[in-house]
């Protein structure tokens, strides 16, 4: 039988929501919901930031042998407009509650295209994942964050698509 | 059924042994992928196969919904909204349409024209210039079946069952 892998948004470092299919919204809150509430407002000067968001892969079927090779990457192509911009961090295993000042150390998340430039997703946490892991999480926390400048058009953002793949056998 | 479901596949070795798990297709005669749906099958026959491997790809979004341009003008009782800028190349039949705000129900369009979009029923509700918001749908999963054997790879996707052949060391993601 092959595995079912799912998309969580985290709460916690084995809490999450399932984001399959679904939608991530960045906000002005710490929570998951998805809705229009605490949105990000175009500042006057400078940028805003905000809450960090943490995705995290859940095995919820076991595969026949393994689960491996588990990667993160987008279109290449930032269609959020001028001012917006989302960076990632591969967190690894450590867990930080979510904040909304500037995430220090990450990179932009339109970098990693399909294939090779693809960001790893067991780096700490390495598979191959085993039908052992069933009903687990695997791989390592990302942790994204969206700015917005004070350059940024007023008005709702398109949407983006976030691609998680992984190899089975 | 699981998308990574729809086909299942089994090999055969040189003694007849058939084989459905495990990654090594070393000393296999014969490859086949058995749709459990409408699909076409897929044998491979008499060619040195190395191993085979499956490859998802699962999705999400960072929007559900998007904003339109302008301001909609909705009608009670009305199967028409007006619009202020063209939204032709934006929308089209089959979207989802609705006003801005959360709890508001969402419209199914069946016509577009410059300055008019139809509904498939009359709007019920209040009457208001607005702006108005169109439906994202949900990104799709996909699965992959990659057979490598010497010189080339197969990859068969499967939603639909197309095969794509690349060279032996190709990673095709979608």
């Amino acid at each position: 039988m092959a595995a079912t892998i799912q998309i969580h948004e985290m709460s916690a470092l084995d809490v999450g929501t399932d984001k399959t299919s679904g939608t991530v919204r960045f906000k002005d809150a710490d929570n998951a919901t998805v809705d229009t509430n605490n949105p990000l407002s175009v500042p006057a000067a400078g940028s805003i930031y905000s809450y960090t968001k943490q995705l995290r892969v859940k095995m919820t079927d076991p595969p026949d042998t393994s689960v491996s090779n588990l990667r993160w990457y987008t279109d290449g192509a930032n269609t959020f407009g001028t001012g917006i911009g989302v960076v990632v961090l591969n967190r690894g295993t450590d867990w930080n509650a979510n904040y909304k000042t500037q995430m220090a150390t990450s990179t932009d998340l339109f970098g990693y295209i399909s294939a090779a430039t693809a960001l790893d997703g067991d780096v700490t946490d390495t598979g191959p994942f085993l039908p052992a892991d069933d009903d687990s999480y695997i791989g390592d926390l990302i942790q994204m964050q969206m700015s917005v400048a004070s350059t940024a058009p007023h008005r709702t953002l398109v949407a983006e698509t976030l691609t998680l793949a992984y190899d089975e056998i | 059924m699981k998308i990574a479901e729809t086909y299942k596949w089994e090999a055969e070795k040189m003694d007849g042994t058939i084989i459905i798990k495990g990654g090594d297709l070393q000393n296999c005669v014969r490859f086949s992928l058995l749709p459990q749906i409408s699909l076409p099958r897929h044998d491979i026959i008499g060619i040195p196969m190395i191993r085979r491997f499956g490859r998802g790809f699962i999705r999400q979004n960072f929007q559900s919904t998007e904003m339109l341009p302008g301001f909609l003008h909705w009608e009670n009782g009305s199967n028409q909204i007006r619009t202020e800028e063209d939204l032709t190349g934006i929308i089209a039949p089959g979207r989802l349409i609705k006003k801005r705000h959360d709890g508001e129900k969402w419209w199914i369009i069946i016509d577009v024209k410059p300055d008019l979009i139809t509904l498939l029923k009359p709007y019920d509700g209040k009457t208001k210039r607005i702006e108005s918001k169109i439906y994202v749908a949900p990104p799709k999963p996909e699965y992959l079946h990659c057979v490598v054997c010497r010189g080339f790879r197969l990859y068969v996707k499967s939603s639909d069952g197309t095969a794509l052949i690349t060279p032996e060391n190709y990673e095709l993601n979608l």
